[in-house]
Parts: C-alpha cells; structure tokens; sequence
C-alpha cells in the first residue's frame, strides 16, 4: 500500500494538490438549488477561477477561498497549486487530435476600476485569462460583449453565455467549458435507437440510445448502492458513468467524494457488458455568488470582500461569478466501432455479457489524470 | 526415462494423429498424448464443487502454467481455480476426482502481466504457479518456448491451435474432448488492415488461421498454445497464447494471440531464467540430451496458507508426495 500512496502523490504532484472533495461539496449545494434537475459543472474549472481570484485577494478573503477549496494557507500549498494550474492549462491548450477542450476564465470590469499591473500580469501568466473593461450601465452591450468573447474562445459552442446582467455590476468573472473527445472505441450509429427513459418510476420520454457490447471497466458498489462503468476517451480522459440502484439516487448523491471514485478506479475489473447509454448534450449554467457561500466563501461577494491585491479601489467587491459547461455525448471513437457490428471477444468460456441500462436517472464523471473535469446528473437526456 | 520432475526435453509428444486435420472450429479432436503439456484451467465453484472448463493453458514445467491474463478478469482468487493436466476428455460441471492419467492441481498464485490493462487490451499473458507440482510422464509433459534468437515468428509457418473450446461460434459449452487444427500465421500488416482487424492488432499479437476463416479457435480456447515447428523433425513450439477473436472462425477475422516470443523477459523474471532455458530449444535443432541443469524444488507437505482457512470440503487431487528428507 505504501506504493500506492507514492503513486498517487505523485500523480497529485502534476498538477495543483487535489482539493478536499471541494467537488462533491459543490455538487451537493447545485442539487439543494434546484432538485430533480439536470446538475453539470467542472469542478475543475470552478477552483481555476477560485485559484485566480485568491491571487489577488487579501489575507481573510483568500484564507476563505482556500478553505472552500479545500487547502491550507501554506506557502509552497499555495505556489503549488497556481503552477499546478498553469501546467493543465498549457496542456490542454495543446491541440489534440479529437478532443474539443475549451476552458477558461475572464474577468469583466467597470473602466473606472483600475486593476493592479502585477495581478494583470499574474492572471496572464498563470492563469491565461483577459481582462476587459465593459460598460455595465448599458446592459445589453456588456451581455453582447461578454457572450461574443465566450463564444469566440469555444469556437461558437456556447452562445448565449449570459442571459440577464445587472447594470449596477462593477466586476464579474466568467468561467466556461466545453468538452467533446472521441471515445476509444466508437458506438456504432446503426445501434443507435429510441429507447424509453424513466425520468421517474411513473414518468417515460424517448431518447436516443447508444449500445455497444464491449469489454468495460465496470464496478459494483455495494457500499453506497450503484454500478459504474467506466469508458475511456481517446487520450488520458475517463467517462464514469455511475447508475444508482433502483430508489437509490439520494444515497449515491450523499455517499460520493474524491476518494470514493479514486477507489472505483483501483477496483475496475474488466467485464463484457451489454452497454446502453444515452446520446445527449448537457450543458449548465451557475451563478456561483449564489452556491459558493454555502462552501464558506462568501466575502469576497460582499462589502467584506478585501480584493486589495487586484484594484486599489476600496469597497469592491465581485458581484457576479458565471460558470457555465457543456459536454457532448455521442457515438464517435477513435477505433470504428467494428467492422459491421461484429463484437471483440476473448476467448475464454466465460458467462454472457451482463446488460447494463442507463435508462433512469444517472451520475456521470469525466476524470483527466486525476482531476475531476465534470461531475454531472442526468435526470432527462 | 525418468521424467516426473518435468525436466526432460520439451516438446515431447507421445501420440499424434497421421493425418494433418482438416477439419477446435472445424478441428479434429486429438489423440491422447498428443498435446502433453495442454492443460484445462477450471472455474471451481465452491457450494457444488463442481469444476468447469474456461481456459486453456500450456504447462512449463512441474511449477508453471502458460496462459492468458483475461481467464482471471472476473476471476482473480486462486481458489476459484483447478488445473487439470494430461486430459484428453473433460467433463464440464464434474465434481468427482479426475481420473488416471489425468491430475488435478491448485493455483497457488495468479501472475497477471504488470501492463496488463483494462483499458489497452495489450500484453495478454499470465503464469500460473501449480501447487502441488505436477507430476509429468506419458501423458504430462512440458511445451517449448521460442529461443531468444529466433525472434517473431517467421511466415509462411504451418502450426496447430489445441483447445477444449466452443466447436461453433453459439455452442452452447466448451468440447468435452481436445481439438487440434491447422492454422496459417498471417502476416500482421494484412491483419490490421482496414477490411480486417483495422488497427486493433498490436505489435505483439500474432494472427493466425485462414482468410476464409471455417478454421479458428473460439470460446473456451483462450490461454491455449498456438504452436509452430520447423520442420517435422524439429519439436513444436509455443509461439502463441490464444487472445481474442471477433465470432469466431469468420472471414477476415483470425484468432489474434499474444506472441510468447516478445515476453520471455518477463517469463523468465517469473519463473527464472534457467527453468526458461530448460524448454527454449536451440535452433535449428531441438536438444537431444536432457539439460545438466535441474531446479527442482520439493513439495510442502502442508498446503499453502490460503487454503488453510477455507471450510473443508471433499478435495479431489492426488496425495501429496512424500517430503524429501534433507
């Protein structure tokens, strides 16, 4: 075991110090806001934001961004996880053959708030973001100058960023992802058929169904209740799709954290399934002012907030924090699905494939090493 | 000759059919003595204690079983396992003792290749440590590996696929009696191309089988031996443990199996170098005299202390042999 200790640290070690369940602390408060809803964001994504702002927040306001993520206000914790996030960054902007990968963050302000040169400069370097001066008492512009930005960094994948503003705004940041990759092996599309999908025991609606019979990484977790099955995209990145048993939604939802799926990972055992899985398009879109309070950090929305390290202006705080995320499902994969829907199969004399459906309400997660790109629930399709 | 210890040469056959077959998927079965180092891996399950046929296996030596790493996906306990040796029928579900010459052995320990992976598919290997050892003779006896020289297998090569697996690509369970048949390597660029495996194969696979298909392994054959000899005077060879298919004896789609050339590295870190250098034969010639060097580790008479705390239950194997006093 000591092994394995030393191999995760070092995985850690690439990039920024995996923060304490910040992601399923996060998960729950979206689904408090709006039960029996379709929940998707990246975890990710949301502490580089957080990590970009602490950057320029004073002690209390940064000790409360920290602690939401889940660090200690450590020196070298703190240097570690801004170079942690300057390393992903600079990977995924490499382009990479069938992976859509855009992420990012912005910050939009009043021109009369000026910002501090070495926080300018830092947001750059570390953190690749752009800062603009955006004229918030006239709404409709900001909204348009904010949206056209977002849509030019996704190639046009997410329009319609932001859909009210405030025009008594005097900072916002925006967050954004959007994620579509290639799977390993494709779902051949000749399997794709309407399929009933009990968004409750009482309640059906026709989506569009993948199916594949394949070798999976699978897993039974009998200790809170649900199957997982794990399906690799081209490249590092990793789908888990996670069905709870029947009536077993809450109990999967309170049980989950980052050690729980690192433990899913170790204990994959490859297993013939009989896989059908949805194709759809999830896409959510947060006011984190409203959420992160409820993970302590709080301050920096409101008049407490000391942001002393990004503007000289006193009695600034951030009024707005928009994330938003998108993530595509579909049949293509790096490999043809096969050759005229004829299936791989070892040749051992094994029992038949098991058929797993993901036809009620399911949990998904896209891990890239270990970092937790999405975490997701998927009510209806 | 004496040859209990499994030391002898390798590649020893005590029986074999005249004709070629022409006909595993349209093999024909195997004489008794023809194949002696295949060995039948068994599921065992533990409320019935009934054993059933999974996978193939080629025996090394008295200590070491050859097979594939994806037997033990859903089954990694070393109790879950028997070995059965010098078979040339099986009974699927049997749960009374094998019988002579048959010998029914335990898993002591399940060595899965290191870079084994769920999501690659790739190094598809394994060794099974057989405890007791296995006694060899007539019927038992141990397979040759590739010599480190002799490098990927050559094409054309004529070789044999040997296996208890499915005789269709639907049986409904394994063959209750050992099949052989002829197969062609197929080269490994034709392999992968796009109107076959299209990719899939990688560079320590090897193909086999025909075209045309009608001749192939299946279901039930994994972990067996794809074998190759020089010529009919040279001992057969190894080359090959039966992986993965798509169906099975179809056009276009051959067995694929992982080329025991490729890790004998990683072979002889398990089972040590000289136990491998036992059965490597030099080429071109297989060695006439048995080799001056022997490792033979006697048997424990207590069994292994995974099998201590499991509830007794009716064992089917033979007596351990007596303890050599030292």
């Amino acid at each position: 075991s000591k092994k394995k200790k030393a191999k995760e640290s070092s995985v850690g070690a690439v990039g920024p110090p995996s923060s304490k369940d910040f992601a399923f602390r996060l998960y729950r408060a979206l689904v408090s806001e709006s039960p029996g809803q379709n929940v998707f964001f990246s975890p990710l994504s949301v502490s580089m934001s957080l990590g970009m702002l602490s950057l320029g927040a004073g002690l209390k306001t940064k000790t409360q961004i920290l602690d939401g993520l889940g660090l200690s206000l450590q020196q070298g914790q703190e240097d570690k996880l801004h170079k942690g996030f300057q390393q992903l960054l600079q990977r995924f902007r490499q382009p990479s053959d069938g992976l859509q990968l855009s992420l990012g963050s912005a910050l939009f302000k009043d021109p009369a708030v000026h910002i501090r040169d070495d926080f300018l400069s830092a947001m750059k370097t570390l953190y690749m973001s752009d800062t603009f001066s955006t004229n918030f008492g006239n709404p409709e512009i900001a909204k348009k100058q904010i949206n056209n930005y977002v849509a030019k960094q996704t190639k046009g994948k997410i329009v319609d960023f932001i859909k009210d503003l405030d025009s008594t705004h005097v900072m916002i940041v925006v967050n954004y992802i959007f994620f579509k990759a290639k799977w390993q092996t494709a779902f051949s599309e000749t399997n794709t058929h309407k399929m009933d999908f009990h968004v409750t025991p009482k309640r059906t609606t026709q989506v569009p169904m993948m199916n594949r019979e394949d070798g999976y990484s699978y897993y039974l977790d009998q200790n809170i209740s649900c199957t997982v099955v794990g399906i690799p995209y081209q490249g590092n990145a990793i789908a888990l799709f996670i069905l709870p048993s029947e009536g077993k939604m809450k109990q999967v939802e309170d049980g989950l954290d980052e050690r729980t799926l690192r433990n899913w990972l170790k204990m994959f055992t490859k297993r013939r399934l009989d896989l059908y899985l949805p194709k759809f398009s999830i896409e959510a879109t947060y006011k984190l002012e409203n959420v992160l309070p409820k993970l302590g950090i709080q301050d920096v929305f409101t008049t407490h907030a000391d942001l002393s390290g990004i503007t000289d202006h006193t009695n600034i705080k951030l009024s707005e924090m928009v994330h938003k995320s998108m993530m595509e499902v579909e049949e293509s994969g790096t490999t043809a699905a096969a050759i005229t829907g004829a299936i791989f199969t070892f040749r051992s004399a094994r029992p038949s494939s098991l058929k797993i459906e993901f036809t009620r309400p399911f949990l998904l997660t896209l891990m890239e090493d270990s970092h937790i790109l999405f975490v997701g629930k998927v009510t209806r399709p | 000759k004496d040859n209990t210890t499994c030391d002898g040469p390798c590649g020893l056959r005590f029986r074999q059919n005249s004709q070629a077959g022409t006909r595993i998927v349209s093999g024909q079965s195997a004489q008794l003595g023809a194949w002696p180092w295949m060995v039948s891996l068994q599921i065992f399950t533990s409320h019935n204690s009934r054993r059933y046929h999974a996978c193939g296996g080629s025996l090394l030596n008295s200590h070491w079983v050859l097979t594939a790493a994806h037997c033990f996906d859903n089954k990694k306990k070393v109790y879950d396992w028997r070995l059965v040796f010098g078979a040339q029928e099986i009974e699927y579900g049997r749960n009374k003792p094998v019988k002579e010459p048959q010998q029914e052995r335990y898993v002591q320990k399940i060595v899965i290749h290191e870079k084994y992976n769920v999501v690659t598919e790739g190094n598809d290997i394994a060794l099974l440590k057989i405890t007791p050892p296995v006694t060899c003779g007539n019927f038992i006896g141990p397979c040759c590996l590739p010599h480190f020289k002799a490098g990927p297998p050559q094409i054309p090569h004529t070789c044999y696929v040997t296996g208890w697996g499915y005789i269709k690509e639907k049986a409904p369970r394994p063959s209750p009696v050992l099949m052989e048949a002829r197969v062609d390597l197929i080269d490994l660029d034709l392999c992968n191309s796009t109107q076959w495996y299209n990719g899939r194969v990688t560079s320590t696979n090897v193909c086999a089988g025909y075209p045309e298909g009608k001749i192939d392994t299946c279901q039930g054959d994994s972990g067996g031996p794809l074998m190759c000899r020089d010529n009919v005077d040279s001992p057969f060879v190894v080359v090959g443990i039966t992986s993965w298919g798509v169906g099975c004896a179809r056009a276009k789609r051959p067995g694929v199996y992982t080329a025991t050339w490729d890790y004998l590295d990683w072979i002889a870190s398990k089972i040590g170098p000289n136990a491998l250098h036992l059965i490597q034969p030099a080429t071109p010639h297989p060695p006439t005299t048995r080799h001056p060097m022997v490792s033979f580790h006697p048997p424990s008479l207590r069994p292994p202390w995974y099998f201590q705390h499991l509830p007794s239950r009716p064992l089917y194997l033979r007596p351990l042999r007596p303890l050599l006093h030292r």
